[in-house]
């Protein structure tokens, strides 16, 4: 059995790349659309798909509604095709997704400051910080680094990191 | 009271209209049984007022949406006085404001909760087959709407309550070719059309009424400021542009001569198109429609201005289009046949006008757009199929053709998929030749 096969292969992935994940999920779902139609919709399938009549009448019907969702109209009556079967699986690393991701240095860096060119103002002596140190609000002229991107804050914007991980920025312009 | 808008609001406004024709329009293409539909894209999405006027259109064939949307939800509203949430309208007649029988619209009253009719929504697709005499949906050789035979719709309710209206449904299928694919290609643009009813009373609710007319009126008025502001750098004066169709039958043996007089007066900021000077309706299925000769009119004029004017009632403020009763390239008498009112003489009528705009100065205009206006890359098939136990197929196939007109600073485009319009194939490339010509 196709799905069968798709699960195994999901399995395998968990087991083998998504190993220690925090939780493990498996969805399945199926491409379809009303004979003579060229493009096809996604159809959530339930977690442990089955082909019986009662099943299949529940597919039936689920198709119908997803059709009427998304283009405020179904064709009971017509005939469906059911094209390709697939199988997600989401392995989640962190349970929980507010701990910002870890992109640091090797080694912390000192605060510093460096001299940088800001349109409209010259030259100016711009502080530079590392980003995972980041905890205080910082003031413009600015450079924030880290390990994957860089970023300046002219003189009238200021920053602070956020809890998810980010650089919230705000512009402090008349 | 309601404040005067933003420019950052009439933005955000405006595009949220620009996403309800988006989805529109994908709708139609994901639902569209027939190749017309769900490949070609021979298909329009309109918003429109409830006074009648054009607001918002999506991607699609100029000759479709620029005009004639309006007119057939001002049709609507004055044959059915009593608009009510969950109707919908069948409208595919030419005399009506509709582009031409093969091409049918589905039309919804958008009827807030309190019964009152806020907006209209229309959804139009060009169908495989629309019960002509012949197994076509081009019927040049109709001398009248009668040989013709496609059944005619002047906004004739289709739903009520949401529920369908077998009758019409009924005779639909007696008289349109492979009933069970009219069916779906039916119920494609009356799923765009729920769909839009759908997201256009969301927003009414979010912004209130007052608020959402409020905002329509500002984008109507932003949208004539940015047409004045175009007009004023084109030179003055005016021009005359003439353009040969060859002869077919039903027409003079040398063939259709139409032409088009183009003023321009920058200081008033007002153009002028007239296409009063043109032969009288002739005995076949070349004739254009109010709907399709005021859009051909519109586009040569939208070819030539530029890119950043807004195409709806408010920017058409400035646009003066002159059509005559009676004649091929005006305003239809019943029982005349616009059968193919989308192409022909559309085409010949879009190349006068943007090369009379040509010869008024450099830097304005376009130049002819060479090439058939329906190549034998695009036409309709239909037949039996052997493999299929002798099934009845019939679909409209539209391949690219060559043959996009030259600017003042490109040459023409050869690759251009042509279908709808030499000049101006699909919205998004016209959009796109006018900025290289600017």
């Amino acid at each position: 059995v196709p799905l069968a096969e798709l699960r195994a292969r999901c399995e395998a992935f968990a087991a083998g790349p998504g190993a220690g994940s925090a939780c493990t999920s498996i969805r399945f779902s199926v491409e379809a659309r009303y004979l003579g139609q060229a493009w096809d919709i996604k159809v959530p399938l339930p977690e442990n798909p089955r082909f019986d009549a009662e099943a299949v009448e529940a597919l039936v019907a689920r198709f119908h509604e997803t059709h009427d969702e998304l283009f405020a109209v179904s064709d009971p009556a017509a005939v469906i095709e059911f094209l390709t079967w697939s199988a997600r699986v989401e392995c989640l690393i962190n349970a929980d997704d507010t701990v910002a991701p870890a992109f640091r240095f090797d080694e912390e860096r000192e605060p510093t400051e460096r001299l940088a060119y800001f349109s409209g103002h010259g030259w100016l002596k711009a502080a530079v910080r590392d980003f995972s140190s980041l905890r205080a609000p910082l003031a413009g002229p600015a450079i924030v680094e880290s390990p994957f991107t860089t970023v300046v804050l002219p003189p009238d914007c200021s920053a602070v990191s956020s809890p998810a991980g980010g650089l919230v920025i705000k512009l402090n312009r008349a | 009271m309601t404040e005067q808008p933003t420019a950052v609001q009439l933005a955000i406004f405006n595009a949220r209209m620009e996403s309800v024709t988006r989805r529109m329009a994908n709708t139609l293409l994901r639902t569209g049984r027939s190749g017309v539909i769900n490949t070609a894209r021979d298909f329009s999405c309109s918003l429109v007022t409830a006074r009648g006027e054009l607001l918002s259109v999506s991607e699609g064939f100029p000759i479709h949406i620029l005009r004639g949307a309006d007119l057939m939800a001002q049709c609507m509203a004055s044959f059915h006085p009593i608009l009510k949430r969950g109707d919908a309208f069948l409208h595919n007649s030419p005399y009506h404001g509709n582009s031409h029988a093969a091409d049918h619209t589905i039309i919804v009253p958008v009827v807030d909760d309190a019964g009152v009719h806020r907006f209209t929504v229309l959804a139009k697709a060009h169908l495989a087959d629309c019960g002509n005499a012949l197994p076509t949906t081009y019927m040049g050789t109709a001398r009248d709407v009668y040989a013709e035979g496609a059944p005619i719709f002047p906004a004739t309710k289709i739903q009520e309550n949401y529920q369908h209206v077998m009758d019409i449904v009924r005779l639909c299928q007696m008289r349109i070719r492979v009933p069970e694919q009219w069916w779906g290609d039916y119920l494609a643009p009356l799923g765009a059309a729920r769909v839009a009813e759908r997201e256009i009373l969301k927003l009414g609710a979010e912004y209130g009424w007052d608020r959402f007319h409020a905002l329509e009126r500002a984008w109507f008025d932003y949208s004539e400021a940015r047409m004045i502001a175009a007009i004023r750098k084109l030179p003055a004066g005016t021009a005359v542009a003439e353009n040969m169709h060859d002869p077919f039958p039903g027409t003079p043996a040398e063939g259709v001569r139409i032409k088009a007089v183009v003023s321009v007066d920058p200081e008033a900021a007002r153009i002028i198109v007239d296409l009063r000077d043109n032969p009288d309706n002739m005995p076949c299925g070349l004739n254009l429609t109010e709907g399709t000769a005021t859009s051909g009119a519109l586009c040569g004029v939208f070819d030539s201005i530029g890119p950043g004017v807004p195409a709806n009632a408010g920017s058409y403020r400035r646009i003066d289009v002159r059509l005559r009763e009676g004649c091929i390239v005006g305003i239809p008498r019943h029982p005349t046949s616009c059968s193919v009112a989308t192409t022909n003489l559309a085409d010949r009528r879009v190349n006068a006008v943007q090369r009379a705009f040509g010869t008024l100065g450099a830097g304005v205009g376009m130049a002819d757009a060479s090439g058939s206006s329906l190549p034998p890359s695009c036409g309709v098939v239909s037949g039996f199929d052997p493999r299929a136990d002798g099934a009845a197929f019939i679909n409209v196939v539209i391949l690219g053709a060559g043959g996009g007109p030259g600017t003042p600073v490109t040459d023409g485009w050869l690759t251009i998929a042509c279908m709808g319009n030499v000049a101006c194939p699909f919205m998004t490339a016209w959009s796109s030749m006018n900025c290289i010509a600017r």
